[in-house]
């Protein structure tokens, strides 16, 4: 404890305010004069992941490790670094070493279905969110993918109860906000989860992943875009349905003799199928463009 | 390899610019104790490398040897700001705990202070006071300020009479370089007030509790020297959005900013609370209600005329050829005035390096100007584009200086 535990609750101010600078400035008189120590170079590793020098926090990391092999706070942090640069085998792996040391803990079971959600494997992910739920019923990581994954496997109601608990815990918390976008969205509701994605451009301006979501769902819950509503929501099962459909229907106009209205029938698809490929392009370039 | 001072002094004949032989020889002379000659050689070499750490740090030790304690404090303070700065232990350890923030410093040449808070105070009167005169341009800034701040300070009766509430601090927020921290000093030399500046190194320590102690200190502080202008630089990494904060510090400091801020630990009066910040969107939305930084002001970057007399103002001194400050200013739209300092030191150096290719002086023209400004990217663009999403996309109304000051500018 003492000192180095009072260093690092600075070092976490210092980040949770975003003084990256300050940070390594504070870091930088403790580390000249123990340039081994595992706990200092864990929390420079922290820094630079903040700062989004992945490749410095990986070697500093790797440093921790060599000094202190069994370091959890290193090991916890490669695997989020592995994660974030999409070296998912090696993410997974760090995660399967730490479960086997910490079978019991929740986070751990939550980091991994975070891990397997990104890389599609959803049946799996789904079976780690359970047993993080179990374990903690309070994990938050496991709280905030159960939604997502709820919505992915068609089952609304949890996805509806999760989001509902999520925003009774920490309703200002911006991950809930994104996962309460994603849940709005899903039901078609766009122009609320406009609203939502707007509160948090006002919280993170400079972000310009939330700047194109917000972006997005207002174009999609623009009136132009209502045409296109089966498409949006049902995505490559409408398009496919409406090739089907076209094809069935054209057939059966044929076999009708009804040459002038499967041109009619045949026109009106080509036009709604170029004006579902040019809108939405459109639409977002229009709306970056007035603003809203 | 080490090289003599006679070798060294050959060198600088040669090339008065070699940054490095310079400093050299600079810490050589310290070392034989010939303070006065590395006090100049230190001198020089701020002017030359101003944005460098190293040259000010050097500066700092000479100052301390010669016992300019006062000094040696400020110009160390100095060189936390700059670049490639690295803590030196024997100044942080003989300026008295620098390295959590620097200590209270009198500038009436009297006795300094040594105890916490850890803050810079310029009391009334004191001979560096700044005056709105002082500052260029951004008439109508001052204009604003002087009647939704100065007066009402200055003339609280006045106010009352009309009902008019007087009090609440004020935020000042815009691109960074463009004078939110001279305008505070300047506000506080309008209302012949105490100065006390406060930076995110005066509260923030590393101790359980020790930062909300020098918090509710630098208000004690305040209100012992009434009236007085308490000014919080960077208040977004004290008072940070507690919805987006993931640590209990951060929040805990919040609450006792504002609980400092409503006078619940004391009585306010006479005491104007002055804060800047670049990122408002950072600052946690209870800073900003009634009775607190109520009044939020948007300081843009300087306009054209202020821009042509900055130029002016910089240039003077400088062997200069022809020079039209009109159409620099014209070219230099949205550069602030860390940005014309930039374009200026550039054109310098392409001057000098002009000199040493070719042997022969010459002046400082215009072109060298107009190619530093070319080449200079003005620093409040990316502010700016963060400002418009806030305005464009973001819905928030509480940008609308910055809302009109985009329309005008058309970005």
């Amino acid at each position: 404890m003492g000192a180095a535990f009072e260093l690092t609750r600075q070092i976490d101010h210092l980040l949770d305010v975003e003084r990256v600078e300050e940070a390594r400035r504070a870091l930088s008189q403790p580390l000249s004069e123990s340039p081994d120590s595992a706990e200092l170079l864990f929390l420079a590793a922290r820094v630079e992941t903040v700062a989004g020098s992945y490749e410095e926090a990986e070697r500093l990391l790797h440093d921790v490790l060599a000094h202190a092999p069994e370091h959890d706070g290193a090991r916890y942090l490669r695997s989020e670094l592995f994660r974030a640069s999409k070296r998912y085998p090696e993410a997974e792996a760090e995660l399967l070493g730490l479960l086997r040391d910490a079978p019991a803990s929740a986070t751990l079971h939550a980091m991994y279905a975070q891990v397997m959600f990104e890389t599609l494997h959803v049946e799996k992910a789904q079976a780690l969110v359970d047993e993080a739920l179990r374990l903690d019923p309070e994990e938050q990581l496991a709280k905030l993918l159960a939604v997502p994954l709820a919505i992915s496997t068609g089952r609304m109601e949890v996805a509806e109860s999760q989001v509902s608990e999520l925003m009774r815990d920490a309703p200002d918390a911006e991950a809930v906000s994104l996962t309460l976008i994603t849940y709005l969205n899903s039901r078609g509701r766009n122009r609320e989860a406009a609203e939502v994605a707007r509160g948090l451009l006002r919280a993170r301006p400079n972000e310009p992943e939330i700047l194109n979501l917000l972006i997005e769902l207002h174009a999609e819950a623009h009136w132009s875009s209502k045409p296109l509503a089966p498409l949006q929501r049902f995505g490559f099962g409408a398009s496919i349905g409406l090739w089907i459909g076209t094809v069935l229907v054209l057939q059966g106009l044929r076999a009708l003799d009804q040459p002038e209205l499967a041109g009619l029938f045949g026109l009106t698809v080509f036009v709604y199928v170029i004006y579902s490929w040019v809108q939405p392009p459109l639409i977002r370039r229009w709306l970056r463009r007035r603003g809203f | 390899m080490e090289q003599s001072r006679a070798g060294l002094e050959r060198q600088l004949v040669e090339d008065p610019f070699d940054h490095a032989t310079r400093a050299h020889y600079a810490r050589l002379l310290l070392d034989e104790g010939a303070l006065e000659e590395a006090t100049r050689q230190y001198t020089l070499l701020v002017k030359q490398v101003p944005q460098e750490a190293a040259p000010v740090l050097g500066l700092a030790r000479c100052q301390l040897r010669a016992g300019e304690l006062n000094a040696a404090r400020e110009t160390y303070g100095r060189a936390r700001e700059l670049a490639g700065f690295i803590e030196d232990p024997e100044l942080a350890e003989a300026l008295g705990g620098a390295r959590n923030g620097p200590v209270l410093k009198v500038v009436d040449g009297s006795e300094a202070e040594t105890e916490g808070p850890l803050a810079e105070v310029v009391p009334i009167q004191a001979s560096g006071t700044v005056r709105f005169a002082d500052i260029v341009g951004m008439e109508a800034l001052k204009r604003t300020i002087r009647l939704r701040i100065v007066e009402p300070f200055l003339k609280p009766g006045l106010f009352q009479r009309f009902a008019k509430k007087s009090g609440g601090g004020l935020l000042l927020y815009g691109p960074p370089g463009c004078g939110k921290t001279l305008i505070a000093r300047a506000i506080a030399g309008e209302c012949r007030a105490t100065f006390i500046s406060v930076g995110i190194s005066d509260v923030l320590n590393m101790w359980i509790g020790e930062s909300e102690r020098n918090l509710a200190a630098l208000f004690e502080k305040a209100r012992a020297n009434r009236p007085a202008v308490l000014f919080f630089d960077e208040l977004d990494s004290l008072a940070y959005s507690r919805s987006k904060a993931s640590n209990e510090h951060t929040r805990s400091l919040v609450n006792e900013f504002l609980s400092q801020l409503d006078g619940l630990s004391g009585d306010n009066e006479r005491i104007l609370v002055l804060a800047a910040t670049n990122m408002p969107w950072d600052v946690d939305g209870a800073m900003k209600r009634p009775g607190r930084f109520d009044k939020q002001i948007f300081v843009p970057p300087p306009d054209a005329e202020a821009r042509a007399e900055m130029f002016r103002l910089k240039l003077q001194g400088l062997p200069l050829g022809h020079i039209d400050p009109v159409a620099l200013a014209r070219m230099t739209s949205h550069a602030s005035g860390a940005d014309i300092d930039g374009i200026i030191e550039e054109a310098k150096e392409r001057v000098l390096a002009d000199i040493v290719e070719s042997g022969d002086e010459r002046l400082l023209r215009q072109d060298d100007l107009v190619g530093a400004a070319r080449d200079t990217q003005p620093s409040t663009l990316d502010w700016l584009r963060t400002a418009k999403n806030l305005v464009k996309y973001g819905g928030d109304g509480s940008y609308k200086d910055v809302e009109a000051y985009l329309k005008a500018e058309r970005l």
